[in-house]
């Protein structure tokens, strides 16, 4: 018993910081983009749309959940990642020049690019995925925790596998809308969905001392939704139309589900200040309500709305969340690898001036605002755009700060002979 | 009750305290924020003293871990809120608000994943490795230092 399980404080400082700091220059790279494309595109099926949607997906998102997943998953089970410091170089290296080859495939229509860059993106995402796993079965524990990240990445390794057939089928070999309609399912009501999940099951009642999750949800939602997840993947391959249409609704009730009991866990939780993050929390479980209504009429009424509903997932859920995140954990982690190398003097509150973080917090909600204008006013996307763009950039800069701080403190550590 | 429980009661309380002192601050309400801070840190001290003194070195010996494992990482976090303390005194002292909620907010993380690391692998280790003797430690812990 208890082999393997450590307290040492993994990974460096720099790997999250690095994860993060690429993330968000995707996202700087993502706002350039739309500005480029936005005015020439109409069907989410169109190239320059899958290359912009994977920009903001893996360049970003799945950045950013990696980077907090060296992070976080050893403190959260006690066991740590094997050789990180060379496993997360080696992800980082691959993910990247997977993601650059991907979008340079679709945009200028390159199978040699679109095959390298499938295949390294696939490679860096299974590789993860074993890595993590090891990570976690390494803990022996068998609790609900645990089996909520197991399931997030039996998720991630079927939308993988549906992702790399689906990119098949643009050479012609399979019918590339439906298996790229399950990998989307599986990426964003599995892996995204429930990896979110799971860490605010732990990170809500620590963050905000609030009540733990109902066990129901914790012990089978993630259960649920892989369930759903399955028969809609039969569905989609056998076209049963009724069975696809109600594991639409049904996985989308499960986000509305959990949305519900966040909001009202954080309305209840007993560290009562507001600061922005309970904020973005709010903003980010609303969309997540709104966006899985309008999946659900869209589906029911057969309209065409999967720019808007991709927009309130992608921009007006995960982002907002993520944004959060990066505010609560960035601080903390510079101030605590700071303490931990005896280096006392540092502040958490100076690591990035508040006044920044709620200026750039400030500068989305803008843009999000000017993007709600766009459906009636097509040029909006121009303005909404830059303006995220400025936001993107004071992200970058807000996170640089954080770094540099650490470097200058860092020099003052002690070592003792 | 079992050790862990015993122990992670205690973690709550703390926590408790924390929100408090800071919902005083919140509202203004100075000194009564300053007491209950003063209170958090004490059973928060108070805490610290009991795994140090007592329970860590009984886990060491029972299991046979040493002094330079996982309770050595916890001894080293427990430095860091001392700390943070010394720091907090100033703020809460001095009223300045934001400085201690945002010490406040560094507190609170560093305790939480400390507490969870605790709960999830030391007090479970404690309760296996020490269960002959658990009813009487808990009884000691009870009284400690009193
Ligand atoms: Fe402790
Ligand atoms: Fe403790």
């Amino acid at each position: 018993m208890f082999q393997g399980l450590t307290l040492e404080q993994a990974p460096p400082y720099i790997i999250p910081i690095k994860f993060y700091l690429t993330a968000v220059l995707y996202l700087i790279a993502f706002s350039i983009m739309t500005f480029t494309y936005a005015l020439h595109v109409s069907s989410r099926y169109e190239y320059e749309v899958i290359a912009i949607t994977h920009i903001f997906t893996i360049g970003f998102i799945a950045h950013i959940m990696f980077g907090s997943l060296f992070q976080m998953l050893p403190v959260m089970l006690s066991t740590a990642y094997t050789n990180v410091v060379k496993n997360a170089k080696t992800i980082h290296i691959f993910l990247n020049i997977g993601i650059i080859a991907f979008v340079i495939g679709f945009l200028l229509n390159s199978t040699p690019f679109l095959y390298l860059g499938g295949i390294l993106l696939a490679l860096s995402f299974l590789y993860f995925c074993f890595l993590s796993l090891k990570t976690i079965f390494l803990s022996e524990a068998f609790n609900a925790l645990v089996q909520n990240f197991v399931a997030s990445f039996v998720a991630l390794l079927i939308a993988v596998v549906f992702g790399f057939t689906a990119l098949l089928g643009h050479f012609g070999f399979v019918d590339t809308i439906k298996y790229g309609n399950i990998h989307i399912a599986f990426m964003l009501f599995g892996w995204v969905f429930i990896l979110i999940i799971s860490v605010s099951y732990k990170i809500i009642p620590m963050f905000f001392v609030a009540k733990e999750f109902p066990s129901f949800l914790q012990k089978r939602l993630y259960i649920i939704q892989l369930i759903l997840l399955f028969l809609f993947a039969y569905a989609q391959m056998q076209e049963e139309s009724l069975l696809l249409l109600a594991s639409k609704i049904l996985l989308s009730s499960s986000v509305i589900i959990f949305a519900i009991f966040s909001i009202k866990r954080l309305k209840q939780r007993k560290r009562a200040r507001k600061d922005i993050s309970v904020t973005l929390w709010y903003f980010a479980m609303g969309n997540a309500i709104l966006t899985s209504l309008l999946f659900i009429f869209a589906n029911l009424l057969h309209v065409n709305i999967s720019f808007y509903i991709g927009f309130f997932a992608l921009f007006g859920t995960i982002y907002p969340l993520i944004n959060a995140m990066l505010y609560k954990i960035i601080p903390f982690l510079t101030w605590f690898h700071l303490s931990s190398n005896m280096v006392f003097d540092a502040e958490m509150g100076n690591v990035i001036a508040k006044k920044n973080m709620t200026m750039q917090i400030n500068l989305y909600f803008f843009s999000f605002f000017l993007f709600l204008f766009v459906p009636f006013l097509h040029s909006f996307i121009l303005l909404a755009t830059i303006v995220f763009l400025f936001s993107s950039l004071l992200l970058f800069v807000n996170i640089i700060h954080a770094k540099k701080y650490y470097n200058e403190y860092i020099k003052k550590k002690v070592v003792f002979e | 009750m079992t050790i862990k429980d015993f122990m992670t009661n205690m973690h709550r309380e703390c926590d408790h305290l924390l929100t408090q002192a800071e919902d005083f601050l919140d509202n203004g309400k100075f000194d009564e924020a300053l007491a209950k801070y003063i209170a958090f840190k004490n059973e928060t001290l108070h805490h610290f003293t009991m795994e140090e003194e007592y329970l860590f070195p009984m886990l060491e010996e029972k299991s046979g871990m040493g002094s330079q494992g996982p309770t050595n990482v916890m001894r080293m976090e427990h430095a860091q809120a001392k700390s943070l303390f010394e720091k907090m005194d100033e703020a809460y002292k001095a009223k300045e608000k934001d400085r201690a909620f945002s010490l406040g907010e560094s507190m609170n993380i560093l305790l939480q994943q400390h507490n969870l690391k605790e709960e999830q692998m030391l007090y479970t280790m404690m309760n296996s490795a020490l269960a002959e003797d658990a009813e009487e430690i808990v009884t000691k812990l009870q009284n400690y230092g009193h």
